[in-house]
């Protein structure tokens, strides 16, 4: 959605110099070579009308001055003017059998404009009907010369798109000045003299008052050039403007990279050689918020459009080394160029001269090569170019089809490649901005990724694998602003939510290493074999933490019994830890000496986010935001069995939580599993009570407590 | 930027064979008339007027929140007659946008709070920009991309739109993907 | 539907034809002939709303009547009269006191509370109206920047539209039944 309508963030880099987004790249396949807009020669292939769809021969539409013949423009906002039907009353009343005649008027549905405003009379349907009479009769006389000789009758310029002026440049020979309408050149006007007496303002200009829904706008105005009225009653309709279909031509080998069909309704191509179909397009998934000096992670996406396999290595970027093999191409063309503009340097001055159209002399841009302009886009960050590169596979259309899923083995380096399916594989990099960035600057990053593209010509008949070439191209992603440390923390808190999931119930709790009030520790090397729950509170200092707290205090004999480890969390640092565990053993009244369990202080919260324990909605006097109050239990096999989280604003109850590692009420009758068979509930347990249920099925079997 | 994954309340949409995902809020009248080809997106509180005349939709159309297509009607001398509306494929219609208009192309994008006047023909390639008024009656050539209010070319889209729609549309719908809100 | 504690009844005149899924909220009284598509919505808020003849209402329409903020704790609770012939189209916002007839509101338009309109004006597509003004009659407004032109004479009646709507929308949607008897 965003490539549509919003900006281009992934820009490459084109022979010329100028960064483009993919989509606006060509290709030339014969000298294998990215090409832009701006280095291709532009000539017009057709001229059509937007409102009616009808293809204009070019000689025509010159003309006409590049308007349509049949399709008007409302004065008053430029939108195009739709013909209305009012039936009129006969003139002579007496003739009964007469039908009313249908006057014809013009309407703009915009603004409500009609040509009745501007008091043009109604046409009359028999004064149309006679034209139309004339026109079908002219047209079918054209059609049946059209069939005899059909390619005769469409000029060269319209079947090719070169002009004889182009062609003849081509040949290296001067221009046609035997143009007739070259001959009578207009006289120059005469200048303008300055005049010291100027004409005196009426009176009245000042007095009366002004109707502004008379005056026109001067958009208005400017639309009918050779009068420029000033008032709305002088608004008339003018001829639509012809839009054109253009094809492109590379300027170093003469082939055309773009030439579209005939039909202006038609959206196809004849030629389409865009650089959108040939090099693998890169987009950008998520980029971790960027800090000066310090590294983030990039995930970019690649996408293979070719029907070949391709290899994709990365390269240093470096914006001063000028392609060799582009210099010498361009010196060869410069050369002969030169040659050419000394014939050409009769045709040039008269380019300027004219009053008349330069359509006239050349629909087709001068065949300059363009000297490769050094690439205007600074880079402030640097990217870990990978050593390894990487496949993408072919497209395959049918793909979308298949749901079997992909029965590749491709060897990834796990590290690069976090994700692939088909075509497409997801990228890990990672970029550092530069150190002295200041805040809130445009990140730009730059590598050169080289595909392998795979030649579909066969140039030689003996020749029939298609050639493959190593191509490079210079890449430019711009990353976004860069942020300081705060946002950065937070921003990296959504991105995990929605990029990362939670540890699941099952999962291997991670091996993090934490700074605690007994010193830093790994967390499996503490665990060692027993059971552990660890539990994360908002804030050192508050009343419901200490509160809680102090029952654990009191609580942690009966975990000992189940071969429990307690450990705490907070955002708070160790020396507000100690200080605090000295007011809960007294809140407690613990007679021991040391405190029975340590308590990590995550100052950076990287360990609360890596957890999903960061509740969002609280936050510090400093604005960070804080634990929630999570518990997590994790088994001898460091898997993690049980996990709660409880707002900031909710304070737990540890009574509840000893009880899940036993989990009924003591001395309560005890459920039987629905696993254990009839026969055997018998002999292990006598004293069995069934609960009858509506269902009548007998799951539910209660025994005493053992 | 890459789509991110668009998720939606699984008990909220109808899948249907054919892989149009429908929303159950939306206002369908005269669902009979209705004619959705296949893999069409139809989000919460969209309005579709097939009572007034057959609305059909080609593949891979999304049509966002509260957008409403409304087939336009022409006025004869004996009467009005309301006229089909003829979406082609990979057309992505904005939220809150009003299509009047009689025929839309392929690979055209609309997008938000749009008013497409009556009887205008989209052709196809083309992108409607946010908060356009398009007049009546307009004829929107390929490749141009319309905007402002009264709709005018604003500028030009590359060659490749076309395979840029069908990209987009298909990343669309594969990212729309449910959650089952437990 | 709902009906909420406090609401009076809808009067509908016999003719109009007011499909059930549209949002009716308060004292609203509509004429005969109207029709209001599927969720329009009307909503009388700070008094009653009279809609007249051959009005027509498309979907996703806000009728409010509200009373503006600096009025709000007025006692007497003023009465929106819509003209007659008036055509609401997709997504106009109305908020306006006074409506005359044969006004033509174009889709997603917005007219605030401070603007009367009189007779015969075109609020053209888009058009944002909301300073205190009294639109002059047979004015058309067109444009983003709400350019102000003055028209021949008023728009049309709808009636050959309506005609095909009243024979058409009964078909596929449940009409809410007139209930006061024509005078």
């Amino acid at each position: 959605m965003s490539y549509i309508t919003g900006p281009d963030v992934v820009k490459y880099a084109c022979t010329c110099g100028l960064l483009k987004p993919i989509t606006h790249l060509y290709f030339c396949r014969y000298c294998t070579q990215i090409r832009c807009s701006f280095c291709v020669c532009h000539e017009i292939d057709s001229n059509f009308c937007g409102k009616c769809s009808e293809n204009i021969p070019s000689s025509e539409a010159k003309l006409k001055k590049n308007r349509c013949g049949n399709c008007y423009v409302c004065p008053s906002c430029q939108q195009d003017l739709s013909t209305r039907i009012a039936s009129k009353g006969s003139a002579n009343p007496e003739e009964a059998k007469s039908t009313p005649k249908k006057m014809y008027y013009l309407l703009c549905q915009f603004c409500r404009w009609s040509s009745r405003d501007v008091g043009i009379p109604d046409q009359s349907t028999e004064l149309l009907d006679s034209y139309k009479a004339i026109i079908l009769a002219s047209k079918k006389h054209q059609q049946d010369k059209d069939k005899k000789k059909r390619v005769k009758c469409l000029s060269y310029t319209d079947r090719t798109g070169v002009t004889t002026a182009a062609i003849r440049k081509r040949l290296g020979l001067p221009a046609d000045m035997t143009n007739p309408m070259l001959k009578n050149k207009p006289k120059d006007p005469d200048p303008a003299k300055a005049k010291s007496e100027v004409e005196e303002l009426p009176d009245s200009i000042f007095t009366e008052p002004l109707n502004l829904t008379e005056v026109m706008t001067i958009e208005q105005r400017l639309l009918q050039t050779e009068q420029q009225p000033t008032t709305v009653d002088k608004l008339f309709p003018v001829h639509k403007q012809l839009s054109i279909k253009r094809s492109l031509r590379c300027r170093s080998c003469e082939h055309n990279v773009s030439k579209p069909e005939y039909n202006p309704s038609s959206v196809k191509f004849k030629i389409q050689l865009f650089a959108y179909y040939i090099i693998p397009e890169i987009r950008i998934v998520t980029v971790e918020p960027l800090r000066a000096g310090k590294p983030s992670e990039l995930i970019i996406k690649f996408t293979n459009p070719t029907q070949h396999q391709t290899t994709i290595t990365f390269f240093e970027l470096n914006l001063n080394e000028v392609d060799s093999q582009v210099a010498e191409e361009v010196a060869e063309n410069f050369e002969q160029n030169l040659y050419l503009q000394e014939k050409q340097q009769l045709s040039l001055p008269s380019l300027g001269s004219l009053s008349q159209p330069n359509s006239l002399l050349s629909s087709r841009t001068p065949s300059i090569t363009v000297k490769p302009r050094p690439i205007e886009q600074e880079l402030n960050c640097k990217v870990e170019i990978p050593t390894s590169s990487f496949i993408l596979l072919p497209r395959d259309d049918a793909a979308e089809y298949d749901d079997s899923g992909d029965s590749h083995n491709i060897q990834d380096d796990p590290n690069l490649v976090k994700w692939r399916k088909s075509n497409k594989a997801f990228i890990r990099l990672a970029v550092t901005p530069n150190e002295d960035l200041p805040l809130n600057s445009e990140v730009v990053c730059g590598f050169v990724m080289q595909h392998i593209y795979t030649n579909t010509i066969t140039s030689k008949v003996e020749n029939k694998e298609p050639q493959q070439y190593n191509h490079k191209v210079k890449v430019f992603l711009n990353l976004g602003n860069s942020v300081g440390s705060f946002v950065a923390v937070v921003s990296r808190l959504f991105y995990q939510n929605n990029f990362e999931k939670m540890i699941n119930l099952g999962d291997v709790f991670p091996n993090f290493s934490a700074k605690t009030t007994i010193g830093d520790i790994k967390f499996h090397d503490w665990l060692n074999d027993s059971w552990g729950i660890l539990f994360s509170h908002p804030a050192d200092f508050t009343p419901v933490c200490t509160t809680e707290l102090a029952r654990l205090l009191k609580l942690h004999p009966e975990f000992a019994k189940r071969n429990t480890k307690v450990i705490a969390l907070s955002c708070d640092p160790v020396s507000q830890h100690l200080k605090w565990s000295n007011d809960i053993r007294v809140y407690a009244g613990y007679s021991g000496d040391a405190f029975p369990y340590p308590i990590i202080a995550d100052e950076d919260r990287e360990l609360a986010a890596e957890l999903h324990m960061i509740d969002l909605d609280e936050k510090d006097s400093v604005g960070l935001p804080l634990t929630a109050r999570a518990v997590f239990i994790i088994d001898p096999n460091k898997k993690l069995r049980l996990s709660i989280l409880y707002p900031a604003t909710t304070g737990r109850n540890f009574d509840c939580v000893t009880s899940i590692r036993s989990p009924h009420h003591p001395g309560e009758d005890v459920m039987v599993q629905p696993t254990v068979s009839d026969d055997e509930v018998k002999t292990l347990f006598p004293s069995l009570t069934v609960v009858a249920v509506p269902s009548g099925k007998n799951y539910l079997r209660k025994t005493p407590q053992p | 930027m890459e789509l991110r994954d668009i998720n939606y309340n699984k008990g909220e949409y109808v899948e249907t064979a054919s892989g149009n995902k429908v929303c159950r809020q939306t206002i369908l009248c005269g669902s009979q008339n209705i004619i959705l080809q296949g893999k069409v997106i139809v989000q919460s509180e969209a309005i579709i007027r097939g009572d007034l005349a057959n609305v059909k939709t080609g593949r891979y159309c999304i049509i966002s929140k509260e957008a409403v297509l409304r087939p336009p009607y022409k006025k004869f001398s004996k009467g009005v007659a309301f006229f089909p509306l003829n979406m082609g494929d990979h057309v992505f219609v904005g939220e809150r946008s009003v299509i009047n208009a009689a025929v839309v192309g392929n690979y055209v994008y609309i997008g938000k709070n749009c008013v497409i006047g009556r009887r205008c023909t989209l052709k196809d390639c083309c992108v409607i920009e946010d908060n356009t008024v398009l007049a009546p009656e307009t004829v929107v050539p390929p490749f141009a991309r319309y905007g402002g209010s009264p709709g005018v070319q604003v500028g030009d889209l590359p060659e490749c739109q076309a395979d840029v729609m069908v990209d987009f549309t298909r990343g669309y719908y594969q990212h729309f993907q449910p959650i089952k809100l437990i | 539907m709902f009906s909420l504690p406090g609401t009076r009844r809808i009067k509908i005149f016999p003719g109009a034809l007011v499909c059930e899924e549209s949002k009716l909220r308060g004292d609203i009284t509509i004429g005969t002939g109207t029709i209001v598509h599927p969720s329009a919505i009307i909503i009388a808020e700070a008094g009653p709303i009279i809609i007249g003849d051959w009005c027509l209402i498309e979907e996703q329409v806000k009728i409010v009547h509200r009373l503006p903020f600096d009025q709000q704790n007025n006692e007497n609770t003023p009465v929106l009269i819509i003209g007659s012939n008036n055509v609401f189209e997709v997504d106009a916002v109305v908020e306006a006191p006074k409506i005359g007839n044969n006004n033509v509101f174009e889709s997603k338009c917005f007219v605030g509370n401070k603007v009367t309109v009189s007779n015969g004006c075109t609020i053209g597509a888009g058009c944002r109206i909301t300073d205190e003004q009294i639109l002059p009659e047979n004015v058309i407004i067109f444009g983003s920047n709400c350019q102000m032109r003055e028209g021949l004479d008023r728009p049309g009646p709808q009636t050959l539209q309506m005609e095909t709507l009243a024979k058409m929308l009964p078909n596929y949607h449940h009409i809410k039944k007139p209930n006061m008897k024509k005078e």
